[in-house]
């Protein structure tokens, strides 16, 4: 058995060359002669042979393992890298549609109320001009022009301002066309026009016409519009905050709102109309026996006439409860014919004004 | 499968701060890191490989049997302590593909003429490529499977790594060196028997 374990040692220490010279030699030589020890060897290497080629089969099979594991991960990451590009493309594409309906408000909505084209006011006499914001009580422009106005014996060329005409009529509130939209696009519209009206800065002229006493004849003008986007919208309001028309106005405090195409809002107060005593203008046919028959005097008045150069042709005292009555002639008796103007100035002082235009 | 997946890549992410270098590769190699030595060569050298084979009428699976084997025999050179450190590693197992395709398309007669690089690494042996035999692996996984894990353990270390007894018994925690030396005997002895058994795998062994 030692002998055994010996040779087997030594057959390995062969393989392995770690026999020196001289063991080698002598080994060698009982190779040459020993046919059983011969095959002996031949088994030892084989079975070497055998476990290195187990080994290498094993590294080959590893390697293998190797690029099936890469060429797996390599897939999972095309996986992920095409989700990875998908996401971002739903991503921009979610992004994009946002942002359009966003856009939508401001964009796509317009109002449903009918335009009001504003234009500037055009001024014959460019001495006058009004002021922003406040409110004007320019004097009842007489239906003739270029007529002659006598006010505390001055004369003064008649200005003619050509009024805005609003129609108010059929007129929405300004909210109703966001109110049709949903609540999420209402929300979205309602801060992007509080953005944009920050700087939109609406202004405007305004200016008022009183209302004739017992008459619904006042006005409200409006002109010069400035800032925001064409184009506007201008509604009259009265004290209920009912829109009502710019024209046929009796006397009381009024506000104007004005919006843009954004619907930028502008909201002007407290425009006074008040009533007055218009002058009126008569006509008087002496031919037909017509009478000037203006009223019946609340208090002793004097009734004067004045031609155009300024002389009186005519000039009587009533008493109060008597009617002022005039029949065309002068003082001296003779009929008159032209355009005069009269003046009842009454005891208390107050004086009233009108023009009367006698033809026979 | 998905969780294997994310596994192996959690794996893989892990293996890429333990630093592998082309110098530590024989290192890992001898001391059994196999997986960890192949798979730096693999990241490394096979895609250079594939690109020569792709652009000297080879494809992919070219590329792949000829790193195959041309790591085989890098592998060997370690194993068996031929392998001169001077060269590195990456380039050795590189230029050792290059001869083996171009060998065999000299062999395989096509009309192609590539100039070697300029090298003076041993030209290595031919392993797999060449002599694959799918029956060879079966009957030698069916020889050792009759030894036992242990003994195919000790002939590993024995003859294979060729390493001391001494290692071997603390490794294997026997309790001497004769105790190594007899049981290398005794598994030496079952492997032999085996293959005695077995004529088809001596002829095949013999013709190697």
């Amino acid at each position: 058995m030692k002998n055994e374990e010996f040779l087997f040692s030594t057959i390995d220490d062969f393989l392995n060359g770690n026999l020196d010279d001289a063991q080698m030699k002598e080994f060698e030589a009982e190779l040459a002669k020993d046919v059983l020890l011969k095959e002996k060897v031949e088994e030892s290497e084989l079975a070497n042979l055998a476990l290195k080629r187990k080994k290498l089969w094993e590294v080959k099979n590893l390697i293998e393992e190797i690029d099936r594991e890469e060429k797996s991960l390599k897939k999972t990451r095309n996986i992920i890298a095409t989700g990875v590009v998908l996401a971002c493309l739903c991503a921009g594409l979610a992004y994009v549609l946002i942002a359009e309906k966003e856009q939508i408000p401001s964009i796509k909505h317009v109002p449903k109320v009918p335009i009001i084209e504003t234009k500037p006011v055009e001024t014959k006499n460019s001495e006058e001009k009004p002021t922003l914001v406040t409110i004007k009580k320019p004097k009842i422009v007489p239906v003739r022009t270029n007529n002659v106005l006598t006010n505390n014996g001055e004369i003064t060329a008649i200005q003619q301002v050509e009024p805005i005409t609003l129609n108010t009529t059929n007129e929405n509130p300004v909210s109703q066309p966001i109110n049709q939209k949903s609540e999420s696009v209402k929300a979205i519209a309602e801060i992007k026009r509080v953005n944009v009206c920050e700087t939109a800065n609406l202004s405007a002229f305004v200016s008022s016409e009183n209302a004739c006493m017992d008459n619904q004849n006042g006005r409200i003008l409006v002109s010069n519009i400035k800032g925001g986007e064409l184009p506007y919208q201008i509604k009259v309001l009265n004290e209920a905050k009912e829109i009502v028309s710019s024209n046929n106005l009796g006397s009381g405090k009024y506000s104007i709102l004005i919006s843009d195409n954004r619907n930028c809002t502008k909201e002007i107060e407290n425009i006074l109309i008040r009533e007055i005593d218009c002058q009126k203008d008569f006509e008087l046919n002496i031919g037909a026996g017509e009478t000037f028959d203006l009223e019946i005097a609340s208090q002793s008045a004097t009734f004067t006439v004045f031609d155009k150069t300024g002389n009186t042709p005519f000039q009587k005292e009533f008493s109060k409860g008597e009617k002022i009555l005039w029949n065309g002639y002068s003082s001296h008796g003779e009929a008159l014919a032209g355009y005069f103007q009269f003046q009842v100035k009454y005891q208390n002082g107050e004086i009233r004004m009108g023009s009367i235009t006698i033809t026979k | 499968m998905y969780y294997d997946r994310t596994a192996m890549l959690f794996k893989r992410f892990k293996k890429d701060f333990v630093k592998i270098t082309e110098s530590n590769i024989p290192e890992l190699i001898r001391n059994g890191h196999e997986k960890e030595a192949m798979q730096s060569l693999y990241k490394n050298v096979l895609p250079y490989v594939k690109k020569y084979i792709a652009n000297h009428k080879g494809n992919a699976e070219d590329a792949l049997d000829i790193f195959q084997d041309a790591v085989l025999a890098f592998y060997e050179s370690v194993i068996e302590n031929r392998f001169n450190e001077q060269y590195k590693v990456y380039g050795y197992v590189y230029k050792l593909c290059i001869f083996r395709w171009t060998n065999k398309i000299q062999r395989e007669k096509l009309q192609f003429k590539d100039e070697l690089p300029d090298t003076n690494i041993e030209e290595p042996k031919t392993w797999f490529s060449e002599n694959e035999n799918q029956e060879e692996e079966a009957i030698l996984k069916k020889l050792f499977s009759t030894i036992g894990d242990k003994c195919l353990e000790m002939l590993t270390y024995t003859i294979y790594k060729k390493m001391l007894l001494e290692d071997v018994m603390l490794r294997m925690n026997f309790p001497t060196i004769t105790a190594v030396r007899m049981q290398h005997h005794r598994c030496k002895e079952k492997l032999v028997l085996e293959m005695k058994k077995n004529p088809s795998i001596l002829s095949k062994l013999r013709a190697l």
